[in-house]
């Protein structure tokens, strides 16, 4: 009844008035940013290369080491990151939010940070290997494994954790009173409820590993996957037709997971959640305790190792304090690489809030059938892994002007990172009353005048944390970037693989501390922000 | 101030939503528009303001033709369901934004808002976001807001069928005042039938798409034009005050 041009149907002459003029844009921007490069990137392929990468038997090798790698660290992602979401969720153990932040560390640093970590840890000069004289190789399959849990298990947490704080634990109340034994009410009430957003879970986390090269490039040894033979071919060789065949392999799992989200409407979360958990079970809490606090040993286990190797004079022969790697570090352009990295990050943060901001404000608040279309653009980045998309970058751009400078990769970076970001201001945009911009014409207010005095200080937080995602991630992200960087406009996380591949671990470590320390900054800023806004806000209505 | 609505209508594809509906509005009249959910009545509501162009009909003020002006221009105001403040804003500043906005009234705005928070009873939570605030509290502070602006007609969309009985009674009780004292027309949309006979100069009875009877409460009572009218308005009102009559009955024993 509200709104009911939206089901008004389109004549020509309504398709380009002045309201949809500007979804159009938004949406042919879009397409030429995200769509094109990857059409123009399958347009590379020719038949010649096509046969070659798929009568080689590396490719088959590759292909195989990818599945099984992926699939089993998928399955102890998942179930590590559902005894996570389980011990925040369902049981009453103390510093819930502490152990969150501690938990969810490893999504600051790049993945090649998380092989390199294991490394730094069990490999041959291991701080482990050597506390136990071991002498297990990690380069290999489990390297690859366990690298790549690490990697993923957070957002396999932060994903499950979202979908259980969202279920109504009244079913269980009723299922207890009525004497139903556990074993049915998992099946009969959490079963049904979790399966769905399970499987969306299990895709991301899959398409997460599988397209992820940075794990498997540091501890993999001869142990390749895909996405090493494509930044190998690709980033290495200059060889773009084999990459993009790999890249159009790679489009597979991650399109897959796209449309599936697409068309499974059910999020899980209930519609009402009339009670939430509110159970006291001190085993339980003791086995909550375990978990969080065995995974967050084992997280700065990680960053220790980072430490050590960063600040002893010369590991593990001279453990005495020292600069010198860090001096190092920076000596080799690494100051200029940093200020880049920053710049870089700050500027995709400014540019990706705006866009997605416009973006959402026109799918969620100025409906029409174009803002689906819209809306479909806004989120397409979502189906496609940061490898082929740097790959289809680098085939359209390396020619043009923009090409070595930093503005290609806040382009890039703005596409890679902007779906996520524009839906969390698409349902803060579609939670605000629906009647304001109704109200904005009554009172004779201009749209623009009421966007920025009403519906933007509405959503200041929302905001902030997007420009948080776009930053951290900007900062840490080695994947689409690696295709782009030359000498002049690399980002410092990229010095990573630079380090590793001279075997300089010491100068790495200290630079996926600095990366971790700066994320760490900015997302203290975005809590100080929040806690300071909302006390106000509380003294204010008191 | 008068009001003449003449053969208004609205299509939506091939709905038709509202169909040649005819009425006038007397200055400082109360009207109803009374009828079942989806009958129309918002849609009727927002072509008077101008958030829906008609699809074909007149609307006059003053015998001024206003059927394509902008809603600003019409000097008319409008109370929402669900009040739509603007939660980023005090009490106060909600009330005096559109004042600050407009150059001629920028001046007063602030006296302006003031005396009408003391009017609606909020003085003491003028500073307060709308969220900390009750339902019938958030509603006063949109009727504020509203004639901050000095409207000569005031449309409200089902403003208290949210609220709970008791705010109600007293809404409807400083409704009455304020169109008495501002001399205020006010067209007012419910499905409550008692709540159109407690409050209405006149009463516009729709029926899907149509209005079916326009006229005084006791017109309405007394001849209603069609078994429609008689059912959905006079019988309803009959069963309530029915079913309350014997409590009334008892106090009296």
């Amino acid at each position: 009844m509200n709104s009911p041009t939206a089901t008004n149907k389109l004549s020509s002459k309504e398709l380009f008035n002045k309201r949809n003029l500007s979804k159009i844009i938004v949406a042919v921007i879009l397409f030429i940013v995200m769509v094109v490069p990857i059409i123009r990137m399958l347009f590379y392929i020719d038949g010649a290369t096509f046969k070659s990468v798929f009568s080689s038997r590396n490719f088959y090798k590759a292909l195989l080491n990818s599945v099984t790698s992926t699939l089993l660290s998928t399955v102890f992602s998942i179930i590590l990151g559902y005894m996570l979401a389980w011990a925040i969720n369902r049981t009453n153990i103390k510093a819930k939010f502490l152990f969150s932040v501690l938990i969810t560390l490893p999504m600051l640093i790049p993945s090649i940070s998380h092989g390199m970590g294991l490394i730094i840890l069990f490999g041959n000069n291991g701080i482990i290997t050597r506390l136990f004289s071991g002498s297990n190789s990690i380069y290999g399959f489990w390297g690859v494994v366990v690298g790549s849990v690490l990697y993923s298990f957070p957002i396999a947490f932060i994903m499950i954790a979202d979908i259980l704080k969202y279920e109504d634990q009244a079913p269980y109340e009723a299922a207890d009173v009525l004497g139903i034994p556990k074993i049915r009410q998992f099946t009969a009430i959490t079963y049904p409820y979790i399966r769905k957003p399970m499987i969306s879970v299990i895709f991301a986390v899959f398409t997460m590993i599988v397209t992820d090269y940075g794990v498997p490039l540091s501890v993999g040894g001869k142990f390749q996957t895909l996405p090493v033979i494509l930044y190998e071919q690709a980033v290495g060789q200059l060889d773009y037709a084999t990459g993009s065949v790999i890249g159009l392999v790679l489009l597979v799992p991650a399109l897959t997971a796209f449309l599936f989200d697409l068309f499974n409407k059910d999020k899980g979360n209930s519609a009402y959640v009339v009670r939430s958990y509110n159970k006291k079970n001190r085993v339980n809490d003791s086995i909550g305790y375990a978990i969080v606090i065995l995974t967050s040993i084992l997280v700065f286990l990680v960053i220790f190792s980072f430490i050590i190797q960063g600040f002893a004079e010369n590991y593990p022969m001279d453990m005495s304090f020292s600069l010198r790697h860090f001096k190092r570090t920076f000596s080799t352009k690494g100051g200029k690489y940093l200020w880049n990295s920053i710049l870089i990050a700050l500027l995709t943060s400014v540019v990706g809030v705006v866009i997605a901001c416009g973006t959402a404000y026109l799918t969620a608040r100025m409906k029409s059938k174009l803002s689906r279309i819209l809306h479909l653009m806004a989120i397409v980045s979502l189906a496609v892994p940061g490898l082929v998309l740097g790959l289809s970058y680098v085939i359209v751009f390396k020619k043009t002007l923009i090409y070595g400078t930093i503005a290609i990769l806040i382009i890039v970076n703005t596409v890679h990172f902007f779906a996520s970001p524009y839906l969390m201001i698409y349902n803060a945009f579609g939670k605000m009353n629906e009647n304001l911009e109704d109200v904005g014409q009554i009172l004779g207010v201009s749209r623009l005048r009421m966007i920025f005095n009403v519906i933007i200080p509405q959503s200041k937080y929302t905001l902030i944390e997007m420009f948080s995602y776009f930053f951290v991630n900007s900062m840490m992200t080695i994947s689409a970037v690696s295709f782009l960087a030359t000498s002049s406009n690399k980002p410092f996380s990229l010095l990573i693989n630079q380090f590793e591949a001279y075997n300089a671990m010491d100068c790495a470590a200290v630079v996926a501390l600095m990366i971790l320390i700066i994320n760490l900054l900015m997302k203290g800023i975005v809590f100080l922000i929040k806690t300071i806004g909302k006390k106000d806000a509380k003294q204010k209505t008191v | 101030m008068k009001l003449q609505v003449i053969d208004l209508s609205k299509t939506f594809d091939t709905k038709e939503a509202v169909k040649n509906v005819s009425f006038d509005v007397e200055e400082g009249e109360f009207l109803s528009i009374l009828g079942p959910s989806g009958c129309g009545k918002t849609t009727l509501l927002r072509m008077l303001i101008g958030l829906i162009t008609p699809t074909s009909g007149v609307i006059l003020k003053d015998g001024v033709d206003i059927t394509n002006a902008p809603p600003s221009k019409r000097k008319m105001g409008f109370v929402f369901q669900n009040y739509a403040l603007f939660e980023n804003m005090t009490v106060l500043e909600n009330v005096e934004y559109a004042l600050k906005i407009h150059k001629e009234t920028k001046g007063i705005a602030h006296s302006t808002a003031l005396a009408l928070i003391e009017k609606m009873g909020l003085s003491e939570h003028m500073n307060k976001k709308p969220d900390s605030l009750s339902g019938g509290q958030q509603q006063r502070v949109a009727i504020a807001r509203t004639l901050a602006l000095h409207p000569d007609v005031i449309l409200f969309d089902e403003p208290m069928s949210a609220l709970d009985v008791a705010t109600r009674l007293s809404l409807r009780k400083e409704l009455k005042n304020i169109q008495k004292e501002y001399n205020t027309t006010m067209i007012y949309i419910t499905h409550d039938q008692e709540e159109a006979f407690a409050m209405s100069d006149k009463i516009l009875v729709m029926d899907t798409a149509v209005a079916v009877q326009h006229g005084t409460p006791e017109e309405i009572i007394k001849h209603p034009t069609n078994e429609y009218v008689k059912n959905f308005v006079v019988e309803n009102l009959k069963i309530k005050i029915d079913s309350l009559s014997k409590y009334i009955d008892m106090t009296n024993e």
